[in-house]
Order: C-alpha cells, then sequence, then structure tokens
C-alpha cells in the first residue's frame, strides 16, 4: 500500500512567459515514496512545472510546500538544500573539468583543508560515487569530454542524488541514454523508490511511464488533466488525455507490401574507421526507408556523419548513383541533395541563438539572390512557405530557435532540408525528445516523401520505431553490420536485439 | 601508461626542441650555448610570471588588456615605497618593493572585475578603459614629476640569477598550486567552460571572476617589481602604448592552451615563452629586422597552432 505522506504540494501554480501561460493553476500532491510519471505534448506545461519545483524558475502565482511548509527556493542550489533536485536532458556536466571535479562542483569545499583541496580524497569518494552507480571502468581523474556521451549523463545522475534528494526529478532525461544506461535508471529508481524518495518522471516514452510509474499525471495547455493510478491506464487512454480527443493505436506505417524500387540512390562501399566502423557496404534505394539500428556505440550514429560527408573514413567511399560523384566533405552532400538531422540537435542540427528565418534559409542561401547578395523578401517567402508545411508552432519567423519547443525545434531542422527538396534524407534520431504528436508528425511526413520517390536512412535506438517504419533495417554491432531485415509483419524486438548484442 | 606520458613529454617540448635546432643550425656561432640558454630561461621569466596571472582570465573567457597598466603603476608606486625602506635596510627595501606592487596590482585588477561585473559590459571595454586611466595615474604620482621612478642600481637583486630565475619559479608553484588545488582554480575552470552550468551547481560566478581578476593582479604586481628591478626604473606610458606589455604573455597563454592536452598550461606557458624568448634571439643571432621578428613570430604561432589543433581534430 502506497504511503500517503504528501511531501510536495503546489496550490493554483501559475507561470507566464510573456503572453503565453505556461503553467495554469496547476495543483499536484506528490507522496512520500511515489513514483510519478508527468506527461503532456510539447508545451504543456510540464518542464516549466519542473523547473519551478526545482527552483529554476519562480512562479507568478500560486504557492508550493514541501513537507508541509512553504517552499520558495531562491535557486537551484537552494532547492537541491531544501531536498529537491533536478535531472534535465541537455548536458549539465562540464568540459575541461575532470570527473571528480564534475561531480564535487559547488562542494569543493568538503575536501579542503588549509585552503588546499584534497585530490586524492576527492577522486576517492568519486569513485565510490561511480562504483555505486555501476560505472567502475572510470577514472576519476580523468577529463570528463573523454568519455561517452551516455557515461557523462549518468555522471549527471551520480551528480544529482549526491545529495541525496527527498524528491527527484528526471526531465526528458533519458532519451539521451542507450537501453543498458536506462535500465540502469530505472534500477536507480526502484532503489529511490525503497528508500522512500518520491520521482517526478517526465517522459515522452509512454512505455517507459507505465513500466516505472506508480501514478501518472496528464498536463495539456498548463493544465493539469488528471493524475491517474498506473492499474487503470493503456497507452490509448493517455494519449487521449494529453491530446484531448480520441487517438487509437500506433502511428507507424501500416502497409507491409509496398513495392520498393531496385534502383539505388546512394552507394556506400567498404566505410572503415579503426575502431568504430568496419567495411560497412550497402545501397539506399529510390524511395526506401531505410532503418539503421543498434546499441548506442555501434558505430551507427558516425556512420551518419560519414554519409554527409561530416566525418572522414579512413577507407571506402559513399558515391551519389544519379551524379557518379563521391561524397568527401558536407558541401558534396548538399550539392548532391542529401540532407542531414544530428541525433545531437541543439548542438549540431540547429543554431539556437539564430532567428528560424536564418536557420532554414542557411542551407539555401543561393537560392535568394544573385552575387552574395540575398533578396530578404524570397529569402522570407521560402522560409514562411517551409514553416507552414510543417506547421511549426511559433511567434514569428524571426523568433529565435532557443525558445520553441523541442518538436518545433525538430520541425525547424528538418524544414531546412525538405524546403531544399532534398532526394535523400539521413535523419538521426529523428523522434527524440518530442511527443506523440508531433511524432506522428514527423513519421507522416517521412511516408509522403518516400511516397514521392525521396529516399531516407533512418538511423534509431528505438527498435519499435524501426520495426515501425522502414522497410528494411540494417543492425550494426561493433561497427559491422551484423543483419540485415525486411520489413514484415513478424519483425519482432526480440529479433533484432539478438543481432544488436 | 609510462609510454603515453613520455610521448606527451616529448610533444609538449617538440616546439622549443624544434626552435632551437633551426637557429643552431642556421647560427652555430652566435646561439645555442649554454650561457645563452640560461639567459633565455631568464628573460622569459618575466612575461611568463605576468602570463600566469592573465591566464586566470583567459580560462574565464574574459579578457584584460589592462595588465601592462597595472604593472607599471604597481611598479612605480613599489618601487617609490621599497626606496624609502631601502634607505633603513635592502631587506626592508625589498619586502616593501614587492608587498606594495602585489597589493597595486591586486586592488587595481579588483577594480577590473568589480567594474566589469556591476557595469556587466564586455572585458575588453572595461579593462581598456581603465588602462587609459592607470596610465594616466602613473603621470601624477607625487614626487615623480611623471617621470616615474628610479632605482640607481638599489634593489636589483631580483633582476639577477639565480634570484629572477628563483622567483619566477616560485611564482609558477603558486598558479600552479591556485589552478590544480584551490575551489578557486576549479571553479575559474568551470565557467570558462560553461558558465550557466557552474551557476545551477552553485558557483558564485560573479565572485568567482573577481578574485580571478584579483589573482592576476597579484601575478602582475610581482611581475611589475621584477622588472623594475630588472631594468632598475618604471617610465610611465600614455596612450594606450602600455598594450604592448602583454603582447609576450597573451603568445605564452596559447602556447600554453594549445599544448593542454598534453601538459599542464602553467608548466606550458613557460615553455612557450622560453619557445617565444628563443626564437626572438634566434632571428636576433641570424640578423632578422626588428619589425620582421613580430611577423615571424605571428607565423609561427598560426602554424604551431593550426597543426596541433588538426592532430586534435583527427
Amino acid at each position: 500500500m502506497r504511503n500517503k505522506e504528501i511531501i510536495f504540494e503546489s496550490k493554483d501554480l501559475c507561470k507566464s512567459f510573456l503572453m503565453t501561460k505556461a503553467v495554469d493553476n496547476v495543483s499536484i500532491k506528490i507522496f512520500k515514496g511515489e513514483v510519478r510519471g508527468l506527461i503532456g505534448e510539447n508545451g504543456s506545461g510540464k518542464s516549466t512545472l519542473a523547473s519551478m519545483m526545482a527552483g529554476i524558475l519562480k512562479p507568478n502565482k500560486g504557492e508550493m510546500f514541501f513537507y508541509g511548509k512553504s517552499y520558495d527556493p531562491k535557486d537551484q542550489v537552494d532547492a537541491a538544500k531544501s531536498g529537491i533536485s533536478m535531472m534535465v536532458q541537455e548536458m549539465n556536466t562540464i568540459e575541461g573539468l575532470k570527473i571528480s571535479e564534475n561531480i564535487f562542483l559547488g562542494k569543493e569545499n568538503e575536501f579542503v583543508k588549509n585552503g588546499i583541496v584534497n585530490r586524492k580524497n576527492m577522486n576517492d569518494k568519486a569513485k565510490k560515487v561511480l562504483v555505486e552507480f555501476n560505472l567502475p571502468e572510470i577514472q576519476p581523474d580523468i577529463n570528463i569530454e573523454l568519455i561517452s556521451f551516455e557515461n557523462r549523463k549518468l555522471i549527471e545522475l551520480a551528480k544529482s542524488l549526491y545529495s541525496k534528494p527527498k524528491l527527484f526529478i528526471i526531465d526528458e532525461a533519458t532519451t539521451s541514454l542507450s537501453r543498458k544506461g536506462r535500465d540502469l535508471l530505472f534500477e536507480m529508481i526502484k532503489k529511490l523508490k525503497k528508500q522512500g524518495t518520491s520521482i517526478l518522471f517526465i517522459t515522452h516514452n509512454l512505455e517507459e511511464l507505465m513500466k516505472i510509474c506508480d501514478t501518472i499525471t496528464v498536463l495539456r495547455d498548463g493544465k493539469l488533466i488528471d493524475t491517474v493510478e498506473n492499474n487503470d491506464l493503456n497507452e490509448d487512454l493517455l494519449k487521449n488525455m494529453m491530446v484531448g480527443r480520441e487517438i487509437k493505436g500506433d502511428y507507424y506505417r501500416k502497409d507491409y507490401d509496398t513495392c520498393i524500387s531496385t534502383n539505388p540512390v546512394l552507394e556506400i562501399k567498404n566505410i572503415t574507421i579503426p575502431n568504430v566502423l568496419k567495411n560497412i557496404s550497402f545501397n539506399l534505394n529510390e524511395g526506401e526507408i531505410l532503418g539503421i539500428g543498434g546499441l548506442a556505440e555501434s558505430g551507427m550514429h558516425t556512420l551518419g556523419k560519414v554519409i554527409f560527408g561530416a566525418k572522414k573514413a579512413e577507407s571506402g567511399y559513399i558515391k551519389d548513383i544519379k551524379s557518379g560523384k563521391q561524397i568527401k566533405k558536407i558541401n558534396d552532400a548538399i550539392s548532391n541533395g542529401i540532407g542531414y538531422t544530428s541525433k545531437n540537435r541543439d548542438q549540431e542540427g540547429i543554431i539556437l541563438l539564430a532567428s528560424i528565418k536564418d536557420n532554414i534559409a542557411l542551407p539555401s542561401l543561393e537560392k535568394f539572390g544573385k552575387l552574395s547578395f540575398v533578396n530578404p523578401k524570397r529569402e522570407k517567402d521560402f522560409c514562411l512557405e517551409a514553416t507552414k508545411k510543417l506547421k511549426v508552432k511559433m511567434n514569428s519567423i524571426e523568433q529565435l530557435v532557443l525558445y520553441l519547443s523541442g518538436g518545433n525545434k525538430q520541425k525547424v531542422v528538418l524544414s531546412k532540408w525538405i524546403s531544399r527538396n532534398c532526394n535523400v534524407l539521413i535523419l538521426d534520431s529523428p523522434t527524440r525528445g518530442i511527443d506523440v504528436m508531433i511524432k506522428a508528425s514527423i513519421y507522416n511526413l517521412m511516408q509522403k516523401l518516400v511516397q514521392n520517390k525521396k529516399s531516407i536512412i533512418m538511423i534509431s535506438e528505438e527498435i519499435l520505431e524501426l520495426i515501425g517504419m522502414c522497410d528494411r533495417v540494417i543492425i550494426l554491432k561493433d561497427g559491422e553490420i551484423s543483419k540485415e531485415f525486411k520489413r514484415s509483419k513478424d519483425l519482432t524486438e526480440e529479433k533484432l536485439v539478438k543481432h544488436m548484442i | 601508461m609510462n609510454n603515453k606520458i613520455w610521448k606527451k613529454a616529448l610533444i609538449s617540448l617538440s616546439l622549443p626542441i624544434i626552435v632551437f635546432v633551426i637557429f643552431y643550425i642556421l647560427q652555430p656561432s652566435r646561439f645555442g650555448d649554454l650561457r645563452s640558454m640560461y639567459m633565455i630561461l631568464q628573460q622569459a621569466m618575466l612575461p611568463s610570471v605576468m602570463a600566469w596571472g592573465l591566464f586566470f582570465i583567459l580560462t574565464l573567457g574574459l579578457w584584460d588588456f589592462s595588465l601592462g597598466g597595472v604593472m607599471v603603476l604597481s611598479g612605480i608606486v613599489g618601487g617609490i615605497i621599497g626606496l624609502i625602506g631601502n634607505a633603513i635596510s635592502p631587506m626592508l627595501g625589498y619586502i616593501l618593493m614587492f608587498t606594495i606592487s602585489i597589493t597595486i596590482g591586486a586592488l587595481l585588477c579588483f577594480i577590473n572585475g568589480i567594474v566589469y561585473i556591476k557595469l556587466k559590459i564586455p572585458s575588453i571595454v572595461v579593462t581598456i578603459g581603465l588602462l587609459m586611466i592607470y596610465e594616466i595615474f602613473a603621470t601624477i604620482i607625487p614626487g615623480t614629476n611623471g617621470t616615474g621612478v628610479s632605482l640607481y642600481r638599489n634593489l636589483s637583486m631580483f633582476g639577477r640569477p639565480p634570484y629572477n630565475i628563483i622567483i619566477g619559479l616560485l611564482s609558477m608553484l603558486l598558479a600552479y598550486f591556485l589552478y590544480d588545488y584551490t575551489v578557486i582554480g576549479i571553479q575559474v575552470r568551470a565557467i570558462g567552460s560553461n558558465e550557466i552550468v557552474a551557476k545551477s551547481m552553485g558557483v558564485q560566478t560573479e565572485k568567482i571572476k573577481v578574485f580571478a581578476f584579483v589573482i592576476a593582479g597579484i601575478f602582475v604586481g610581482i611581475n611589475g617589481a621584477m622588472t623594475l628591478s630588472y631594468t632598475s626604473m618604471m617610465i610611465p606610458q600614455t596612450s594606450l602604448a602600455s598594450l604592448g606589455r602583454i603582447f609576450s604573455p597573451v603568445m605564452g597563454c596559447m602556447i600554453g592552451i594549445i599544448f593542454q592536452k598534453y601538459i599542464n598550461p602553467i608548466i606550458g606557458i613557460l615553455i612557450g615563452e622560453f619557445t617565444i624568448t628563443m626564437l626572438i634571439t634566434g632571428l636576433m643571432a641570424i640578423n632578422i629586422d626588428a619589425t620582421i621578428q613580430k611577423v615571424v613570430i605571428g607565423i609561427f604561432l598560426i602554424i604551431v597552432s593550426g597543426v596541433v589543433t588538426r592532430k586534435r581534430t583527427v
């Protein structure tokens, strides 16, 4: 029986950003030892609510209580001292610092004697923390940028839990973790729950939510719709609550016998990067969605970059069949009608501090003028058309991309290539960190593109997505092609996973 | 593991070795003997001391163009008080010269830090503005008639070996300790890499920035006293002429930053200053004009950073 002690409560909490009401009179109760899921579409107010709880943002109205006492943290540090800490989606560790320095940043005084930081003690304690988080192979005295993105995220988890919070908020942090990382996180959540720590788990992954949460709160347009026990839920009901209308079933392709052309548009031959990729060869055919799957470190993300010319292979080549030209650098790819969306959208796919217009126009500037002059009207019309096609939710075309939701940022990334009329799109984790509605619209878009004889390479760590959307799926393991599967009703997760590990 | 350390050591020392070999081949009679290397080491110490201080500011991602003016002003005031002390005893003279120079250096850079924090304008703008003020202050110090200070060969111990090298090495140890073994050093690096994340982790970013400026001021004060001890006089400069005094320290910092993957940047700075000084000496040995020397140094820096960056990318 769940503990009924309320540890956190909000009453009529409100937060607005200019004209937009992000959180609208939300009253929520969280109980001791509870794993509460928080779900909603992009822009529903989940992250804003969590940020207020974690001291990152201040509410405009309403009250918060923690263990029955009034709770109004000055900042994140104050919130952590009170017992609420948060792990965010973005990278929250600092390059240039050692792992031990990252773990204890802001708490160095624990290791100071006579003004000197005792590095040995710091490293020893960091080692204990790493072992506790199942990362014994990582040395605490190396610079953090030398370890993988996933391990950095796990170190962030360790850092957030070091202060032993009573309420731990996880804000869409699982999107950057592999299966192994997620399993570790879920194990940690179970352990924390047993210890009486409450968890607020924000994710777009309904499957995860239903697997791990005791109760789920649904937000829509800043308002709290309902809080439901997990036992009473199914995915369709959740989606309905999120969107406010009936949505049945999933959003993947329904066809299984579509005839795919055997005309190749791109030839990938013997691509090798020592210790990363080994003799990767395959063709991409016209009008097909080719999936590439595997574990996070299988080399598939690097392969995407190599095909786009963003990374150099030691041997092998990529050839555009129509022009007969090899793709050796990014400009070759773009001029041969190839577009690419990176897994690390905010760092590699989009310029956050530039406008929607500047981002969309950037790869297509030659279309708007002559002799280095850009015709502003043509540029604006082009970009408006692109945003209309993908239904980007924005205030204006001049709005900074930084202020868009994750799903709309992804739409901007896609629209810059689609508006170029690319024949080949390499999409790396295109639906990462995106809500169900925008996911569905991206899948819909992909289907329309291939119907118009465009070709797509979709690199994804989500097996269901690969099974649901692709005509073929190539599985990479340790940098090599392990197996290729054709689209089929009988294709299951187990069959793919068997060749990944 | 040992192989890795040797490899890193070799890469870090490759620059001075290459420069040495080139000039030794070109002019063996006028370059490369132990005595000239010893001279080069002494000459490299002066800009290194300023470079170590400047490095804390550069690590934050900021600039301080006033350090030349701070050095002159702190040196002049330190020298004047030092001479007064010297009249009682040379020991007192040295203590006062260094203490006052360091205090003035720290105070002026504290002002730099506070003005930057409060006005929230770029550090380049703040420090160039303050440099102009410090330069004028140096000309109106009472009793100097605008001509600065002359030690008349007194208090010159730290301008000679081995004392200049000893104080240089002690400064290096201080910088190394501050950078790697103090909370300030860790937090300076954190802010420089990602200020937003550092702040969210509880780092008091504004306070640390001011501290970094003060640390720079301390090293500039040491540099001021050392320079005065070496040259025996410090003359005020105006119209931003003292800006040129940070040229060499900046070069050293750049080399320290470029090689920081292979060696601690504090040590890298000394290697960098030694290499630049050796380069200048070598160019003089082969009769290259002073103007051309600066061009050569600029090209040298571009090539070095290009090669090292390329290696990192691959």
